[in-house]
């Protein structure tokens, strides 16, 4: 299927225009599915501190020009489910303070990830096919009053460090990668995390985990095998409460450092080594809450990360990205979501004496509207313009158009 | 890891203790009480209270996967705060009795505290009813307040008794 390029943005206006058009449900229903509440057992569980969740998401994808392949348009599609079970066995069981989580995963295809060639997946959580795979279990035990948390099992480091309230998670926010998260290699696999508040204004955390399990994989072949394979990341969270004049405006400055025990071959050699080192900063602010928004965070928010990696082993040195993202912008539609992003990614010098010395960054920018259009059901016209994209120096500007469908059960 | 490994894994604890799932979490904290003196029965509210507060402060904090909704979770915290600080406020008007206030002077100033106390009882309540979590914590706030003045009031007298 082929589609002009000049036709993208027109896309994408008509598809969210058609959505304007549908009416909003009432905020009460926010947290409803498409399955509902039958019989209140949804309610009751719950209530007694067990949480099971269950998303789709659909990934159609066009690009409309440019990439690693001709100048012609190209059709993708991958899609995902998640299966969450979360369990407050202090509610259930009476075993004060200890929680355990189960994600059960899918995904498939790469859509058209090939296709742009870009170093930033313009379509993350497009990797690889896979029925069904486990991507967390863990318990959590909670100490002197939630101040101190200690979580164990099968670990997402996504799900611990590099957070971001406006940009970290391509089923709800921004799809490109860089968008989502930066250079932080963030492993699943077995290991331990220490969580500590010790003041409401301050959060540490330090990580470890198995650097070389696979997908599928249980990890115990890995996990215990050498030392130096072992990923390590801390970071310390800064938490501020700014006033305005419609309340409390949350935000959130993060300061890591991390130490890749992935093996990576390091540029114009033949050796490989683990334990690079890297250092990042992400942060997310609410800059403006609107009058009527009550709880809810409806407003202005504005985000940005930073970040370095290894120059002999990373293909990116430098990495940089920021944005804004508008809870309830129109009138009418409180729970809908505007947000433009923009990454550049920096090669590192050593990679381009090595490989291809025409690479030199890679741009990104990614527009989306989130519809919420009925409880259960978003839908996301995306829009993203990728310049330069690596890592040789032979891709040219890529424009891609996808239709994000989130349906939760 | 294979997927049956972890979910029959999961599903084993999840039934092991699932006896305490059997009944509502109204009937398995409250049932106790049942047979408790009103001093006891204010005791444990309030401990469930705070314990609820700090759950959901916990929640606000946690690290958790993007996708999950947090959101349900909150509600369903929200939903026992307010039940519990409606039975806190229910019970409120048996304290003065209950603390055994000697002095008239002395119970009219305690009548007048509980009045009080319920009425940011029955605030915390609707706020949490509402789905409104940060009003809710403005609300605990203010009731842990009344409880911290009331307490320093009135329990070195009683403990002297």
């Amino acid at each position: 299927m082929r589609l002009g390029p000049s036709r993208a943005p027109l896309l994408v206006a008509l598809l969210t225009a058609a959505g304007l058009g549908m009416p909003q449900y009432a905020h009460a229903a926010e947290r409803s599915t498409l399955v509902g509440d039958p019989s209140g057992w949804r309610t009751r569980t719950a209530d007694a501190g067990l949480s099971v969740q269950l998303f789709a998401n659909l990934f159609p994808s066009w690009k409309l020009r440019g990439g690693a392949t001709d100048e012609g348009g190209e059709l993708g599609h991958s899609a995902s489910y998640d299966l969450l079970v979360h369990a407050d066995l202090g509610e259930l069981a009476g075993m004060r303070g200890t929680t355990l989580l189960l994600h059960v995963k899918g995904q498939y295809d790469r859509n058209v990830n090939r296709d742009v060639g870009a170093i930033s997946d313009p379509i993350d959580d497009a990797d690889f096919d896979e029925p069904i795979y486990v991507d967390q279990l863990w318990a959590q035990q909670s100490f002197l009053g939630g101040r101190l948390r200690l979580r164990a099992g099968f670990l997402e480091q996504q799900t611990v460090f590099d957070r971001n309230a406006y940009a970290n998670s391509e089923d709800l926010q921004f799809l490109g990668t860089f968008l989502d998260n930066g250079l932080v290699p963030l492993p699943n696999g077995l290991g331990i995390a220490l969580i500590a508040a010790p003041t409401p204004w301050l959060e540490l955390a330090l990580g470890v985990v198995d650097g070389d399990n696979r997908p599928g994989r249980l990890g115990f072949d890995t996990a215990f095998d050498d030392v130096d394979s072992l990923t390590v990341h801390a970071e310390a969270t800064f938490r501020a409460s700014l006033r305005g004049p419609n309340g409390e405006l949350p935000g959130n400055y993060r300061l890591g450092v991390y130490r890749d025990g992935r093996e990576r071959v390091r540029f114009g050699t033949t050796q490989t080594r683990r334990g690079a080192w890297g250092a990042y900063l992400s942060f997310d602010q609410l800059v403006l809450r609107e009058a009527s928004a009550g709880g809810s965070p409806e407003g202005l928010g504005v985000f940005a990360r930073a970040g370095r990696a290894d120059p002999d082993t990373s293909a990116v040195e430098w990495l940089w990205s920021l944005g804004v993202s508008y809870l309830g912008l129109l009138p009418g539609r409180a729970q809908d979501t505007l947000a433009l992003g923009l990454y550049q990614a920096i090669a590192s010098d050593r990679f381009r004496a090595a490989h291809d010395p025409a690479f030199d960054r890679e741009t990104g920018f990614e527009l989306y509207y989130a519809l919420a259009l009925r409880p259960g059901l978003v839908v996301t016209p995306d829009l993203q313009w990728i310049l330069d994209p690596g890592p040789t120096g032979a891709g040219r500007n890529a424009v891609i158009a996808t239709l994000r469908v989130r349906l939760s059960f | 890891m294979p997927p049956w490994l972890a979910i029959c894994g999961t599903a084993g604890v999840l039934l092991l203790v699932s006896g305490g799932c059997s009944l509502p979490a109204e009937e398995r904290h409250e049932r106790p009480l049942d047979a408790a003196s009103e001093k006891e029965a204010h005791a444990v509210h309030s401990e469930r209270l705070r314990r609820v507060m700090q759950s959901l402060d916990e929640l606000a904090r946690e690290r958790l996967p993007q996708s999950l909704d947090v959101g349900a979770m909150r509600e369903a915290r929200l939903r026992e705060v307010g039940r519990v600080a409606r039975e806190i406020a229910a019970r409120a008007g048996s304290i003065p009795a209950a603390a055994g206030a000697a002095e008239p002077e002395m119970f009219r100033d305690l009548v007048a505290r509980t009045e009080d106390f319920q009425q940011r009882a029955l605030a915390l309540a609707a706020s949490a009813e509402a789905g409104d979590a940060r009003a809710a914590r403005e609300k605990a706030r203010a009731l842990e307040d009344a409880c911290t003045g009331c307490h320093e009031q009135f329990r070195p007298a009683h403990r002297s008794r």
